[in-house]
């Protein structure tokens, strides 16, 4: 292995659309960082060795010992660009040395990650070969001279008296030392000090490399040996081990707040079955009942419209099983009891937007985007989500336009989840999922999604009523006036 | 910080605010007889407002008390001293407003800043000395309180330190800081290579150029050049930098003694003030002795007994000719009595003898004598006075009537009250039909029964004795000579 092995991998055919992450509110819950790594997902094989590592941190000294690992490289990462941006060469020489003794804790670091299963293995063998081993020992021993170097130029005496001169520290007390300790004796408490630590001056950087030219010259050639460390190598784990470590934050989140997780299985036929899957995006909103739904498409029923009452939980499903598809094909745990995956190559999801284009009105922007989805997914395993689209015309239109889709959808044998208030989809062939109410209490939503053709009606007087907006609410408004 | 009024001052509770308590019981008309300051007898009134409830905390003010008034010279040389001290204090403080005012226009510099350590090491070193001083005023005499001794000790626990001439020694070289004619600082280096330290070093001590010579047996030899220090010239182009950091490495000297200097006076300035108290105490006593008034320190009981023996209102003693044309009375309350009631004719001296309770209840709580023969009393933890006044005001806002006002009084001290109090009423609910006052009133002294609160009451409203069930209340009523029974 002549480069350092990757702790991510993906040959994804297609990367997922950043807006996406906006669209189901997944963005909110993670850093920027780890949504770039979800964008691009992941062949079964990768797939199941990240459900491995997950597995690994759920062990609380590994997932201390892969979190002390990040904290390494953090150090060395901010000691790296702090060496980069070193004011003075003073500065520079003392940056470096602390620069390459973090680099070395990095080199041990990875190499001792041997039982954090086989993502890592392969990256600590590759930083436990000899040859390294033999490096990180020559850069110990030529620090600790450096460090020696460097304490004898590290402290000193300015005189400003006619001539201004610097000279090797001398024994005199400074006086603020003589004025505490003999205060504290007597019996005085001492203000804290404040730390500020300001850049060294290029004034005193070159009057200490005057003043010390042997200890300059040989730090000068202690790490001109070292020229060639390429710290590079450690730091880009830094987003990939963050990565993990967020993810399984967020697992842990999820579960203080009643919600479980598993790792679905791996399926080789094309299907996407999840038992109790949760709709993780609430917890953004620290939603404490989250309902959980179960999901089901096969080959034999691979694409469904959603309809049912407004605010019956649509949006949320859509949103459960776009975020559980995104998560396992990052090979990540998934929120529901139970699953069974298909890797899918590609998703897709279309939100209303705002009307606010530069030259198009909504519907042309709808269309087009909504094609531009649909090619994509051509020819390639794709799920594709379709929330509410084509509901900004009329109704026969944008009926015409929903079956054109759906038509590609199914000639291209995409799976496909399609929420819709045009409730004559019931006529078609594809299958119907319905948001249920109980009208029984009131039309209450349950936010249970179920296949059933549903009611006609989407309730929206419920709605109205609650803000005043109903009938007689606004016939009392007019006769109190 | 160390108090001569409370022998633990972090502990001391605040007490409920009594606007009118003093007022009510004429304590301000009586001391206007013997202090004619007004600030000084409002701080008086404030401190006796705030009665003690531990009997610890009442020996500790009366032992003092006892040494300042006893020991001669005592009181006015510590007041003397004191004085200077707060002195010093108020120019500290007016010197650091003058040096905020300078450094505020954002251009402080190195020579400010050896101004600021100039000016601090001087109250630093006048703030020691005093210190030694009242350690040493206080060393002169026998004193026997416990807070004058604690005070003494404090003071020479500072003054004996092994290190304090040393303090004082730096405070002078300190006070010649701005005649330096050149500075030297000390420079570390952190392991990022920042600047961890910048530290003034005494320039009269560092010797760079070699020019020293060296006594070696019989000769004297100048340094050879192997021994003279290797130096480099620096030109320190970056001025904001190096004045910046000699303004900053002067500072915290500056700030280090000011911050001791604001310890001392934390710890000891309180007192100054507290001195006020004991100036109108001791005046006070000073009057009951010229005047041969009899008087006494009452004894604390603990099971709740208040037994008075020949007790005289306060403000008559100060406002009669002559003590003995003031009638003296006596009061008993076991600690089964939860109240009194006093009836009797105008003018027979209810008032009065309501008044002399209170305030001996009070000046007592204050570990103050009372003019009394003998004295055993009970302590509680708040005292509520509600004297029936004059209308308030006609004014906007305000349009309650007497009664309504007389029972918003009420409804202040019910809602403030707590168990343990003592409550003083003087012809309270008389400005309403007689027999509803009384109903209303029956029920709030009962109310204050069931709560352990004590009462005294001075009523015209004789409807309330048939309201009372046997050992609800005492009922006391007035004879001719002022004599109550």
């Amino acid at each position: 292995m002549n480069t350092a092995p990757l702790l991510l991998k993906s040959d994804c055919k297609a990367e997922f659309s950043r807006q996406m992450f906006t669209d189901i509110n997944l963005d909110k819950l993670i850093s920027e960082a780890s949504v770039k790594i979800l964008q691009s997902p992941c062949g079964k094989d990768e797939i199941l060795l990240r459900q491995e590592f997950f597995t690994v941190l759920n062990n609380g000294e590994k997932y201390a010992s892969v979190e002390k690992c990040l904290k390494i490289l953090i150090e060395e990462e901010r000691l790296f660009k702090s060496w980069n941006n070193a004011e003075t060469e003073i500065e520079g020489y003392f940056l470096r040395k602390q620069a390459l003794k973090a680099y070395v804790r990095s080199e041990k670091a990875l190499s001792q990650m041997t039982d954090c299963g086989k993502l890592f293995f392969d990256i600590s063998t590759y930083f436990s070969a000899a040859e390294r081993r033999k490096k990180v020992i020559e850069i110990e021993e030529d620090m600790k001279k450096a460090e020696d170097l460097l304490r004898q130029i590290s402290k000193s005496v300015i005189s400003f008296s006619g001539q201004t001169v610097i000279a090797p520290d001398t024994d005199i007390r400074s006086e603020i030392d003589i004025l505490s300790e003999t205060a504290k004796k007597v019996g005085f408490f001492l203000p804290e000090k404040k730390e500020l630590k300001p850049h060294l001056p290029k004034s005193i950087s070159d009057a200490l490399v005057k003043l010390y030219p042997s200890q300059i010259n040989e730090l000068k050639s202690i790490f001109e040996r070292h020229n060639g460390t390429e710290f590079r190598e450690h730091l880009i784990y830094i987003p990939q081990i963050q990565f993990f470590s967020e993810i399984f934050e967020l697992i842990k989140k999820a579960e203080r707040n009643g919600l479980q997780h598993c790792f679905p299985t791996v399926c080789n036929e094309r299907k996407y079955i999840a038992k109790d899957a949760y709709d993780i995006a609430l917890l953004a909103k620290n939603c404490k009942n989250i309902i959980p739904n179960d999901i089901e498409f096969t080959e034999q029923e691979p694409f469904c419209f959603l309809i049912g009452a407004n605010g019956g939980g649509k949006t949320t499903y859509l949103r459960t099983v776009v975020i559980n598809l995104i998560l396992f094909l990052s090979g990540c745990p998934i929120f529901a009891k139970e699953a069974k995956i298909f890797p899918f190559e590609f998703a897709a999801v279309h939100f209303p937007k705002d009307e606010r284009f530069d030259e198009s009105g909504r519907l042309d922007e709808e269309l087009k985007r909504a094609n531009e989805i649909v090619k994509a997914a051509e020819n390639i395993d794709s799920f594709l989500f379709f929330n509410e689209t084509f509901s900004g015309t009329d109704e026969k239109r944008g009926l015409d336009l929903l079956k054109e889709i759906c038509e590609k959808i199914n000639k291209n044998k995409n799976f496909g989840l399609y929420v819709t208030h045009f409730h004559q989809v019931t006529e078609l062939d594809s299958p119907i999922l319905s948001a249920q109410i109980d009208e029984s209490d009131e039309n209450k939503r349950t936010y249970k999604i179920k296949k059933s053709k549903g009611s006609a009606s989407s309730y929206a007087l419920d709605i109205l009523k609650k803000y005043g907006l109903d009938k007689e609410s606004l016939r009392e408004r007019i006769e109190k006036k | 910080m160390i108090s001569l009024l409370y022998n633990n001052p972090s502990g001391q509770c605040l007490s409920i605010k009594q606007s009118r308590l003093i007022y009510h019981l004429s304590i301000d008309r009586s001391f206007a007889k013997i202090c004619s300051d007004i600030n000084k007898t409002k701080y008086f009134f404030s401190v006796l407002s705030a009665p003690l409830t531990k009997k610890e905390a009442i020996e500790y003010r009366k032992e003092i008390l006892i040494d300042f008034n006893e020991i001669d010279g005592l009181f006015a040389e510590f007041c003397s001293l004191y004085k200077r001290f707060d002195e010093l204090r108020e120019l500290q403080r007016s010197a650091k407003k003058n040096n905020y005012r300078i450094n505020s226009s954002n251009e402080s510099s190195a020579k400010e800043a050896g101004n600021n350590i100039q000016t601090n090491a001087i109250a630093l070193k006048k703030a020691l000395l005093f210190i030694k001083g009242f350690g040493e005023l206080l060393s002169k005499y026998e004193l026997r309180s416990k807070g004058l001794l604690k005070f003494k000790e404090e003071c020479k626990k500072i003054s004996e330190n092994e290190n304090y001439d040393q303090l004082i020694k730096l405070c002078s070289k300190y006070e010649y800081l701005s005649t330096l004619t050149s500075l030297a600082f000390r420079l570390v280096i952190d392991e990022n290579g920042r600047m961890d330290e910048y530290s003034f070093i005494d320039p009269n001590k560092l010797d760079l150029f070699g020019n020293e010579e060296k006594p070696r047996g019989f000769f004297r030899f100048k340094k050879s050049e192997e021994n003279k220090i290797k130096t480099e010239p620096l030109i320190p182009i970056e001025h904001d930098f190096y004045n910046n950091s000699a303004t900053d490495a002067l500072s915290d000297i500056a700030k280090t003694l000011e911050f001791i200097v604001n310890q001392i006076f934390e710890i000891f300035s309180e007192v100054g003030t507290e001195l006020t108290f004991y100036e109108i105490a001791l005046d006070y006593i000073r009057t009951l002795k010229d005047k041969n008034i009899p008087c006494c320190f009452p004894k604390i009981s603990e099971d709740g007994t208040v037994n008075v023996k020949e007790l005289k209102d306060l403000y008559l003693l100060m406002t009669k000719n002559s003590p003995s044309d003031v009638v003296s009375n006596d009061l008993e309350m076991s600690d089964k009595t939860s109240g009194i009631v006093v009836f009797g004719n105008n003018g027979s001296g209810k008032t009065v003898f309501l008044r002399s309770i209170a305030t001996m209840q009070l000046l007592s709580q204050a570990g103050l004598p009372i003019p009394a023969k003998e004295a055993e009393i009970s302590l509680f933890s708040h005292i509520f006075t509600q004297f029936s006044e004059a209308e308030k005001e006609f004014c906007e806002g305000n349009d309650a009537g007497r009664f309504e006002q007389e029972v918003r009084e009420m409804a202040e001290i019910v809602e403030n009250i707590k168990d343990g109090s003592l409550v003083f009423l003087n012809e309270t609910f008389q400005s309403t039909a007689y027999s509803e006052g009384a109903e209303g009133l029956y029920w709030l002294l009962k109310y204050f029964s069931q709560r352990g609160i004590r009462w005294i009451l001075v009523s015209h409203l004789t409807q309330i004795k048939d309201l009372f069930s046997d050992g609800e209340a005492v009922i006391l009523k007035t004879a001719p000579g002022y004599k109550i029974i």
